[in-house]
Order: C-alpha cells, then structure tokens, then sequence
C-alpha cells in the first residue's frame, strides 16, 4: 500500500463556509501511508479531522509511530498541531522534522511558542506524548522498511521544505509553498537609471548582476526540475491564476496554475493535484477552475489533473 | 570568552545585563537562537533598505556586498542551508534568489537593528575597520579587472578582501557574530578570521586568504585548495587601501605587520614587475578614490539617517 489522503487543502487562513463545502475549508495536511508507516505533511487546521481517524483507528492495538514533516513555519501549515490528538496520549512516538531556520531557532521552539500561556492552555512541555523535533536541510532520510523520504528547499518567503516520498518504485511529490525560481536582478537597470550613479554605485551591482542572477535562476529551477522528475503523483502549489500572478503576486512565493500545469508536464508527472486554494476561491471558481485546465489537459496529454479536496484519497 | 574585562567594567547595567542575556542564548542554551550582530557604521542604511515591504534585489546586494561583517554573514547562511554544495564561491546574486530575497533581509534586519540598538559591546573602531575593509575590497576589485581577471570571478575577489579581516571583528565581537563557542583571544586576528569561517561553513578558499594574507611564505593550515592568485591579489590589495590611508590598526599585541614595500614575491605572482604594478597602482588609484567616495556617500547618506531614526523611533 502506497495511499496519499488530503485532510486541509486550503492556502493561507482556514476558510469555512457555505462556499467552501465541497473542496473544503481546511488549511494544509495530508496523510501518507504504506503498509507499516503513517506520514503526515503540514499541521495545518486538516490535521484535527486526520486525527479523529488516527485514533479512531490506529490506537486500538497499540500505539502507531508517527512522522510528521513540516515544510514551513507559517500559520497555516501549523494552525493545527495544538489540536493533534496523538500529542496528548502518554507514549505515543511522533517524530517532528522541518527546515532550519536562519537564526537557529529550533523546530521545537516554534511549537513551543505556539503553545506558550498566552496562546494556549497546555505548554508544549506538559504535553504526554514523546515528541523529537529534528531540523532537517536538502537530504534523504530513510524511514525503514522501503520508504524514503528526500526534502529540498523551495522558493518561499521563508526557509520551505518539499518532499519527495519513495516506496517500492513508486512516488508521491509534496511541492508547496513554492513559485519558480526568478531573476530579481532584470530590475538592475530601471533602477540604477531612476537614482542616478551617484547612489547606485555601479562597482558593486554592474551589468554582471543580471547575468549572474540569470545562472542562479536557471540553476535553481533546474534543481527543482529534478526533484519533481518521474513523481507518479506531484501535489503542486497552485494558489493563482497566472493572471493574478503576473499582476499583483510575484514574489509571493506562490505558483500560478498554468505554471504548475507545464512544469508537471516537462517533468514527465503522471498525476498532478492542484494544490493550496486560495482561500477566496469558492467551491463554484474552484469547479469552474477544475473544469477549465482539467479537461483541456486531459484531450492532448497523458497527465492527469485534478484539483485537491478533503477528503480525496489516492493509491498507488 | 574574548570579551575584554575593561569593556565589561565601562558598559552601563543594562549592557551588562544584555550582554549576559545574549550570551546566555548564544552560548548556554546552543542551537536556540542566534543573535546577529553588524557594523553600526552600515547600519542605518541597512535598516533603511530592509525594513520596507518594497526591498528590491539589487538594493539588498549593495548593502550586503558593501559591508564586510554582511557579506560574511550572508555566505555563512548560504552554507548553513547548504552544507552539502562543492564549496566553491558562491555569487550573492545565487544566495539571494536561492534562500528568497526575504530571508536575507530580515536577516541583514536583524543584525542592523541589534549594532543600531548599539547593545553589545564592539571592542573596536568600527568606522575604521568598515573603510580599511572596503577600500581594500575596492582595490582588489579595480586591480583584478587590471590584470584581466574574468568579470564572472570579480566578485569572489571583492568578497575575498572585504572579508579577509573578519577575525578581528570575531575577537572584538566575542563569537556574537554567529554562535560558535570558541575563545579567540589568544590568536592573531588572521588566524582567528580562518578558524571563525572555517567554522561557520565559509569555503576553505576563502578561510585560506583570511589566514594567510599577512604571509609572504604559505603556512602548512589545513585551509586547502589556496586559489594563490585570490590570495595574491587581496595582500596587494591589502597594501594598496593601507597605503592610501585607510589602515586598520590592530590591538596591541597583535603580530601584525605593516608591509612597506609590496615583495617580489607578491609582484611575481601577479605577472607584474614593480614598474608595470606601479604603472597599475597609479590607474587604478584614480578609480579608486572616485568610487570610494561614492560609496562612503551611499552608506553615510545624511538622509538615510533621518530616515531610519524615524524608523527605529516609531516601533
């Protein structure tokens, strides 16, 4: 068994409602199993449902262990985690990993402060269940018994991990939050001529600024390129249309629609999910969104498409 | 710890007490938090540039590039994410785009607003340590370009001589640069500067030109491969910025010692006599002193100074 469940799909802020129903309000985080492992991605607001069916179960013959990769620290891919069931049964294993920070700030401390008086009742120290946190930069990490688990940083605001999931030759790929690599540097020359050489001292940012920016680029998307190669299933932060992406949310560290469709495709993906709703996307954009870039795919390539919802469940 | 007994006796009670709340994070609780600490003397603009949602690439690697205690800063967050790359010079340009413009920044925020706040005590003339570290940087570069080196290394030869005194900025700062719990006291800043970077994940290219660039003869340091042209090129550069004024004494009993008269060795390994270096040095002099204003205008901008004290005023 190789399953992928989706328990939050929602970007940004949990989005509950009438308009939300069917893909659902719920902020990132899903569940992987294989025949002996469950893996979870994110603690976002998902993983409080994720729960009810862990322990529901899961704990009645024992207690599971449990691995728990978080790709970042932002709210919505941690909302969750006070409300994880298995973090208040006494023994439980739960293994924490994540991306370094750049000041040195441990995973635990942010789950520390999270659950520190002032935002919740219980401190991370009073809770039962015996947690390790572990920072984790781009490596693999063998989890025993087939499955491995690869972890490469992403394009995002803030230190983002993705993973790439192996067992028994197959693959799932978890790419969020994320946008393409871009050149920041093409900016150089506006710049430079709106202030003026005094300020813009042209020693220190030349015209090799843009060239070596335009390497960096190519070498960063190459790299990811690589980690999403071959996935039989690749979750893809898709958060906007390239529209809106153009106009207003470049550097956001989010990825357009179209985008995550042809990068998929030059990656030779057999199945993408469109992933990371905008939370102002409602259940009727979200179909009209489904219908649009799903079909279109579906006529003239082998890929299939599909948008995220809770509750979707996929096997390998 | 490095830190002199006469700093701690003159600082205020409540630097004492900082400095020991800052040291107890940094050094008992290891792997908590780091606290970053820059140069007050680019602070201001550092803070003008990155504490706007509006920060753009290009502003963000002047001030880096501008900066010794920055650039240093920077590369070591690029091999902390990154421990496992060739370890060859990486661009500020690929640093930038590869751990996200906003990360840099805060990060470059965070050291800014720690020597702004001006709460750790700095041993040292920092304006002078900034200018000696600069106009060698400049130096280096114009000579470089001089000697035809190829524009895509030029800047590993900039950052390589902006950075080559960084250990005195070590002993002086007491491993609040970046958490590393070593004593330094004991070793010239050279050495000090090599162990700090090597330690920090810098790459061994670099730390060599740190240690080695007061030597006329190689040490056998383990700071392998020597790109010998880098090194070469920064202890004439060294010169150059020390013999155009802008030296940066050291503390008493630190060995080193000023070169009067660039050796042959040095003129040799460049492909230069001492008529076609001087010939150089007087070309590029010119440059220099036309950048080097330019520079001390962007980082000592008056306006950048209102700016950020209305900044730093209103939180």
């Amino acid at each position: 068994m190789f399953s992928l469940r989706f328990w939050g799909v929602r970007g940004s802020v949990p989005s509950p409602g009438f308009d939300t129903n069917i893909f659902g309000g719920n902020t990132t985080s899903l569940e992987i199993r294989t025949d002996d492992k469950i893996v979870f991605v994110d603690c976002g607001t998902g993983i409080k449902e994720a729960s009810k069916n862990l322990i529901k179960n899961d704990f009645n013959d024992g207690l599971p262990e449990l691995n728990v990769f978080i790709s970042h620290s932002h709210w919505d891919h941690i909302l969750g985690f006070p409300m994880f069931t298995p973090l208040f049964i006494p023994g439980a294993k739960i293994h924490f990993r994540g991306p370094n920070f750049p000041n040195g700030e441990s995973l635990r401390s942010v789950f520390s402060y999270m659950t520190s008086y002032k935002y919740w009742p219980i401190r991370l120290s009073e809770l039962p269940a015996n947690m390790t946190f572990e920072q984790i930069n781009e490596q693999t990490i063998d989890l025993g018994n087939g499955l491995k688990v690869t972890s490469k940083y992403l394009n995002h605001p803030v230190r983002c991990l993705g993973y790439r999931f192996e067992y028994k030759n197959k693959v799932i790929v978890t790419a969020f939050d994320t946008e393409p690599f871009w050149n920041p540097f093409a900016l150089f020359k506006e710049h430079s001529q709106e202030a003026g050489d005094s300020e813009y001292c042209n020693l220190i940012c030349d015209d090799y600024a843009f060239e070596a920016g335009e390497k960096a680029t190519e070498a960063e998307n190459k790299k990811m390129f690589d980690f999403i190669k071959d996935a039989d299933i690749l979750i893809y932060d898709s958060s906007y249309t390239e529209d809106e992406y153009e106009n207003s949310k470049l550097n956001w560290g989010h990825t357009s629609y179209e985008t995550a469709i042809n990068s998929a495709l030059t990656a030779n993906v057999k199945k993408l999910i469109l992933f990371h709703h905008d939370p102002l996307r409602t259940d009727k954009k979200l179909s009209e969104i489904e219908k649009r870039y799903c079909s279109s795919c579906k006529n003239k390539q082998s890929m299939e498409i599909a948008l995220a919802r809770e509750g979707l469940i996929l096997e390998l | 710890m490095i830190n002199s007994k006469k700093a701690i006796c003159t600082a205020s009670p409540f630097k004492r007490a900082w400095d020991g709340l800052i040291k107890y994070y940094t050094h008992k609780t290891s792997g908590l938090r780091h606290i970053y600490v820059g140069l007050r003397t680019s602070a201001d603009k550092a803070i003008s540039i990155c504490d706007t949602a509006k920060t753009v690439a290009p502003d963000l690697l002047r001030i880096v590039s501008l900066d010794p205690v920055l650039s240093f800063l920077v590369q070591h967050l690029y091999y902390k994410f990154y421990p496992n790359s060739n370890q060859d010079y990486v661009s500020f340009e690929r640093i930038i785009i590869a751990l996200h413009l906003n990360t840099v920044k805060n990060i470059v925020l965070q050291a800014a607003e720690t020597s702004y706040a001006n709460l750790t005590e700095i041993g040292m003339d920092q304006e002078k340590f900034w200018k000696h570290s600069v106009a060698t940087a400049i130096f280096a570069k114009l000579l470089a370009k001089e000697r035809g080196v190829k524009q895509e290394n030029l800047q590993e030869y900039w950052t390589a001589a902006l950075i080559h005194d960084i250990g005195k900025f070590a002993q002086a700062a007491q491993g609040l640069l970046v958490n590393i719990d070593a004593d330094y006291s004991e070793s010239g800043h050279a050495k000090a500067g090599a162990e700090y970077a090597k330690a920090c994940g810098l790459p061994d290219s670099l730390c060599a030109i740190m240690s080695e660039h007061h030597s006329l003869k190689l040490s056998k340091a383990a700071y392998a491969p020597i790109k010998l042209d880098l090194l070469y090129n920064t202890i004439a550069a060294n010169y150059l910025a020390n013999k155009a004024g802008f030296s940066c004494k050291s503390k008493k009993g630190d060995k080193q010692k000023t070169i009067k008269k660039l050796p042959p060795v040095v003129l040799s390994a460049l492909n230069l006599t001492q008529k076609t270096g001087n010939e150089i040095f007087v070309k590029i002099k010119i440059e220099f002193d036309e950048q080097f204003k330019k520079i001390e205008r962007f980082i000592l901008d008056k306006s950048t100074l209102e700016k950020t004290t209305e900044i730093m005023e209103a939180r």
